[in-house]
């Protein structure tokens, strides 16, 4: 395998006044035409890493390979033809087309007077058509909205033309269907043109669902590897503090809590098992485990003429309630509780 | 961009290039023919071409139109210049060297030499050494209140903040200048006078001389920071990750500035409204903010903004003319606010 990028040893921080900061050292490489996420909580140097692997910010130890290439080594021009990046920057204050936008990136492959030659303007073309953005050409960066403006940042940087892309929270203030649009475009991008993509995020849904590789950053410790790896040596858990855990089995979060009441949920085999997960999920809401036998509630789902009925029973068998939606259901056994 | 639009937005550009040097050539004629004494197309015609025969018209010519005519160019081009690099610099489309107090440090740095060296040789801003000690002195003052706006900008993130800094920067320099003039003898106001704080009317073919060559270098070196300033407009990070060495880049810009503006309130003393209001025309004009286009564009803006203001301050047939300072706020600050209230209004 040839890694595009190498980290070896790498420490991170910069030293402003009344505000040092360092971590690390890392060491992990990607391979090309991988998708790699990086979560952790915030504060942690997530955008510092990012910004020194971008070159922006000069490492304090440790070496950085992009290609092949120590970063270190070579002029910011060459580095500018190695690594793209996209920041959390999304306000300019001139007026810019998105056709001038995506034209910026040809930057460091132009002469003194920034022209675009033939060959630029083929892989502005190529960057606007992969980010579906055609229609936006001659809009300004002012007037369109939050998720087609990332697609033409993400758009310039394609045009940058580079082996490795950085993106600083891609995803941060999108609605849900920009959310995904842009992740999967960039996977389709990363595995297609084998791109390495490298991208900050705090969605860890997203990046258990859709990374290739999962960054995990925390104050004491760094973890690389597929999601599921994390998740098999239950490593993701290390993220949240005690507070939550990951439930590898729902693929959610659950808040750590001790549940006081338990109940018994039973079910007609006419009743699918979403709708018992449903109920149990409810159940666990407002504080009942849900258990199989024992001197408990007793719950029962019916379906009567396609509707769904819950009929609650006290553990002598006694009927107590019948609800038609899982709403009432909770008020009633909030209500038990007391 | 498709190949039809794209020919037709270079056959727009071109034309709108010749149109405007056209305008220009047109009324730079115009400027020179009109004034106290109108001199009609025939005496140009014959103060050009014939110059043996010695004609008032021909003395007119060239020992006051010409000059003027070109000093109000060099004026145009220098300010139209540096208006734009200063908003790219600060990335604030309302900035200018006049509004941030460049200018006003520019013409405090000159009071100040004027103070010093007036009382030792009061002729010596007579000479052609005077010449490069005030635009040495204009450069040095815009440099330092430069350098403090740069410093102000780095730890004040809003822009309106800036632009009110900057205003009151420049508030406070014009004070200053006022207090020396008020606390100077005769013969130091003269030499106030004779530099023409707010005239271009005053200069002749020697600090042409002068300043001609410190426009061409700014000039120059904005033409060398094309690529710089379009990458810039992204903000100082995207520009350094598109390889673009930016300290150095905005030293250079700096320079420019610095010698533009500078230079210009040096010898023609304040003209407002220029540096602010042609970068916005270019921009309207041409519709990008590709610095390769803009850079001319606001060039020839520039000259026809101060050729035009020049004209209409000598109405033909009135004996009053008026500051050309007037007349170029007259002509901006419309513009500016139309601006402001379609940016505020959406």
């Amino acid at each position: 395998m040839n890694s595009a990028l190498e980290v070896r040893n790498l420490q991170i921080g910069y030293y402003r006044r009344n505000r040092d900061f360092s971590a690390g050292p890392f060491s992990f490489s990607l391979q090309k035409g991988e998708l790699a996420m990086l979560i952790g909580p915030n504060g942690v140097g997530k955008s510092t890493l990012l910004r020194t692997l971008a070159g922006l910010t000069l490492p304090l130890s440790g070496e950085i390979t992009i290609d092949g290439v120590a970063i270190g080594d070579i002029s910011r021009s060459e580095i500018a033809r190695l690594v793209a990046f996209v920041s959390t920057e999304t306000s300019f204050p001139f007026y810019l087309s998105v056709y001038d936008l995506v034209s910026l990136g040809r930057i460091p492959y132009q002469n003194w007077m920034g022209r675009l030659s033939a060959n630029d303007k083929q892989v502005v073309e190529q960057a606007i058509e992969l980010m579906q953005i055609g229609h936006l050409r001659h809009k300004s960066l002012q007037e369109i909205s939050d998720g087609e403006r990332q697609k033409a940042l993400i758009a310039r940087a394609l045009a940058q033309d580079t082996p490795m892309m950085l993106l600083d929270e891609p995803t941060a203030f999108l609605d849900i269907v920009n959310k995904h649009y842009i992740i999967h475009r960039l996977i389709d991008i990363a595995h297609q043109q084998r791109k390495t993509v490298l991208l900050t995020t705090h969605d860890l849904n997203v990046a258990i669902a859709e990374s290739d590789r999962l960054l995990v950053m925390l104050n004491d410790r760094f973890l690389c590897g597929a999601p599921e790896d994390l998740q098999l040596n239950n490593q993701l858990n290390l993220l949240f503090k005690h507070q939550f855990h990951f439930d590898p089995h729902s693929g959610t979060l659950k808040r750590n809590r001790d549940l006081h009441h338990k109940a018994i949920v039973l079910a007609q085999p006419s009743v699918s098992r979403t709708v018992i997960r449903l109920t149990q999920k409810a159940l666990e809401r407002i504080g009942y485990e849900s258990t199989d036998a024992g001197h408990y509630l007793k719950i029962m789902v019916n379906k009567v003429e396609n509707e769904y009925q819950w009929n609650v029973e006290s553990p002598e068998g006694g009927e107590l309630a019948s609800c038609s939606n899982l709403y009432t259901l909770c008020c009633f056994l909030n209500d038990c509780k007391q | 961009m498709d190949i039809t639009t794209d020919r037709s937005q270079t056959f727009y550009r071109r034309l709108s290039f010749i149109l405007l040097i056209i305008l220009w050539l047109v009324l730079f004629i115009i400027d020179i023919m009109m004034g106290k004494v109108e001199i009609k197309v025939s005496e140009l015609w014959n103060a050009i071409f014939q110059s043996s025969q010695h004609s008032d018209a021909q003395l007119i010519l060239y020992n006051f139109r010409l000059p003027k005519a070109i000093a109000a160019v060099l004026a145009g081009v220098a300010l139209g210049i540096s208006g734009l690099l200063t908003q790219t610099y600060f990335r604030n489309p309302l900035a200018g060297p006049d509004v941030l107090g460049v200018s006003a440090g520019a013409s405090l740095g000159v009071a100040v030499v004027v103070l010093v060296f007036s009382q030792f040789m009061p002729t010596y801003f007579f000479t052609v050494a005077g010449s490069w000690t005030i635009i040495l002195a204009a450069c040095i003052g815009a440099g330092l209140t430069m350098s403090m706006i740069t410093l102000i900008a780095s730890m004040i993130r809003d822009h309106v903040t800036l632009l009110v800094l900057g205003l009151m920067v420049g508030a406070a320099f014009s004070s200053i200048i006022t207090v020396i003039q008020y606390l100077s003898n005769e013969s130091l106001l003269k030499s106030f006078v004779v530099w023409g704080f707010g005239s271009i009317r005053h200069l002749t073919f020697s600090h042409l001389a002068v300043m001609t060559p410190f426009v061409i270098l700014g000039t120059v070196l904005a033409f060398l920071s094309i690529k710089s300033l379009n990458a810039l407009l992204l903000g100082e990070k995207y520009a350094q990750t598109l390889g673009i060495h930016v300290n150095r880049a905005r030293l250079l810009i700096f320079f420019s500035i610095i010698f533009l503006a500078g230079t210009i309130t040096a010898f023609c003393g304040p003209i407002a409204f220029v540096a602010i209001t042609v970068p916005h025309l270019s921009r309207m004009l041409f519709r990008t903010n590709d610095h390769f286009v803009l850079i001319p564009a606001s060039l020839m803006i520039g000259g026809v903004m101060v050729l035009l203001s020049d004209i209409l301050s000598q109405w033909p047939g009135s004996d009053i003319s008026l500051p050309i300072n007037a007349l170029t706020s007259l002509m901006g600050i419309p513009l500016i606010i139309a601006i402001l209230l379609r940016r505020k209004m959406g």
